[in-house]
């Protein structure tokens, strides 16, 4: 009996240190220092990354979702153009510590620096390109490990930052390094997910994408 | 998100609004059912852009507007950013009793929540008494005036059509503080809601515009 209940509580110890999400068994990694290597070795490699990308803002409260779409651009080392194209038309370029926002024909230029949930977001999609996810002093980092996937869980550091986002989690591929999901994850129980498909790397991007003209 | 700071000075500001008399006489008295008033949705999803100009600098919000009606009449209005960040939730029970979810920091000034409030009810048909007064204009509309908090709103309708009502004006006898337009023209006995609404706040000097989105929607 004694070692039924103790196989039965080994049974549940490893199960709670598992965590089972979208069919795939997560397992905590204990060492983080090779994972982290090997993201910065694939950004090495990686110039450029053209994606398609559903977002989907899950209301909890409200049972209900809005969803957007787009497409996503990374040139290497600090270029990003966000381009929703569905329902709506909104275009978000960041370069070099700064962002234009094109709303329909109203075009505006600002610096992140003074939109702390933004800036972060922005500066962990940054990361996830670069391979420097784990760097990010403003988060502190878990990691777990799938047959197919690798999670990342950055939970903000800042009590300015807590108020928009209880933690991100990215997912990416053990394959290729891929970032197919990102979850931004709100106090209120909300959560936006960014899901990104048909990735492309290393394919030719102009400058001009990085403008707005 | 520096502009928000801007936008509750603004809002502050307006309280004490310019005056734009209304040209009308008075005609009669009659009650009209509230429930008339209000739009009848599940779900409407709006693009939301707010334009001002504040001490000669402008400044510019957008975002998405998520309004939700539940079975029991209770509804909630969820403004988030484009990346899905919620800045604020707010919503009201039966009774149109309202109440604020979840506002972020920032946002969460009593004057700025008080005018969003009020914004919404007005679209929304909300706490606007059924008590009417019947008036007419220069150019022959019918007005009807309808208390509304310590004001009133005046539905503008055109004299061949009164079952349109392309304008709101929500203010005193004498002032216009908001001003509501819709396009295309409301229906007064509304059965839906309106596909795109600009609100001017006078002496603030900010417009809110809003513009249904055919995903998320009920049509």
């Amino acid at each position: 009996m004694k070692k039924q209940t103790l196989t039965l509580l080994c049974c549940l110890l490893m199960a709670s240190s598992q965590t089972l999400l979208f069919g795939q068994t997560f397992k905590p990694m204990a060492n983080i220092a090779t994972l982290a290597e090997q993201l910065k070795d694939n950004a090495r490699t990686v110039k450029s990354i053209a994606s398609d990308f559903v977002q989907e803002k899950h209301m909890k409260m409200l049972q209900d979702k809005v969803k957007s779409a787009g497409k996503f651009y990374f040139l290497q080392p600090d270029k990003i153009r966000i381009e929703y194209t569905s329902p709506f038309q909104y275009l978000l370029i960041m370069a070099g510590g700064n962002v234009v926002i094109k709303d329909g024909k109203k075009t505006t230029r600002m610096n992140i620096r003074n939109n702390k949930a933004m800036q972060s977001v922005n500066q962990v999609l940054m990361d996830c390109m670069r391979g420097s996810v784990f760097s990010n002093p403003d988060f502190i980092s878990k990691s777990w490990a799938s047959a197919t996937q690798y999670r990342i869980n950055l939970v903000p550091k800042s009590a300015d930052l807590k108020q928009y986002l209880t933690d991100i989690d990215i997912y990416i591929n053990k394959s290729d390094f891929n970032v197919t999901k990102l979850i931004m994850n709100e106090p209120n129980g909300d959560h936006t997910d960014m899901m990104f498909s048909h990735t492309k790397n290393n394919i030719s991007l102009s400058d001009a994408l990085f403008k707005v003209h | 998100m520096r502009y928000l700071k801007y936008i509750s000075l603004l809002v502050f500001l307006a309280s004490c609004s310019t005056p734009k008399p209304f040209a009308k006489a008075k005609m009669t008295t009659t009650a009209m059912p509230e429930s008339t008033l209000k739009p009848t949705f599940t779900r409407a999803l709006y693009r939301c852009k707010v334009n001002g100009k504040f001490l000669f600098k402008r400044f510019h919000i957008s975002g998405l507007l998520f309004l939700r009606n539940f079975g029991d009449s209770a509804t909630r209005a969820v403004f988030q950013n484009e990346m899905g960040i919620t800045y604020f939730d707010f919503g009201w029970n039966a009774e149109d009793s309202f109440q604020v979810f979840h506002i972020i920091d920032k946002m969460n000034k009593p004057a700025l929540i008080r005018t969003f409030q009020k914004d919404f009810e007005i679209i929304l048909g909300k706490n606007i008494s059924g008590e009417t007064v019947n008036l007419t204009t220069k150019n022959n509309e019918q007005l009807s005036r309808h208390p509304f908090y310590q004001g009133y709103l005046y539905y503008y309708r055109p004299e061949n059509n009164p079952a349109e009502c392309a304008q709101i004006d929500y203010g005193t006898e004498k002032k216009t503080l908001v001003q509501f337009r819709f396009q295309p023209a409301m229906q007064v006995h509304q059965t839906r809601l309106p596909d795109t609404v600009s609100i001017k706040h006078y002496k603030a000097g900010f417009v809110i515009q809003l513009h249904k989105l055919k995903q998320n929607n009920d049509d």
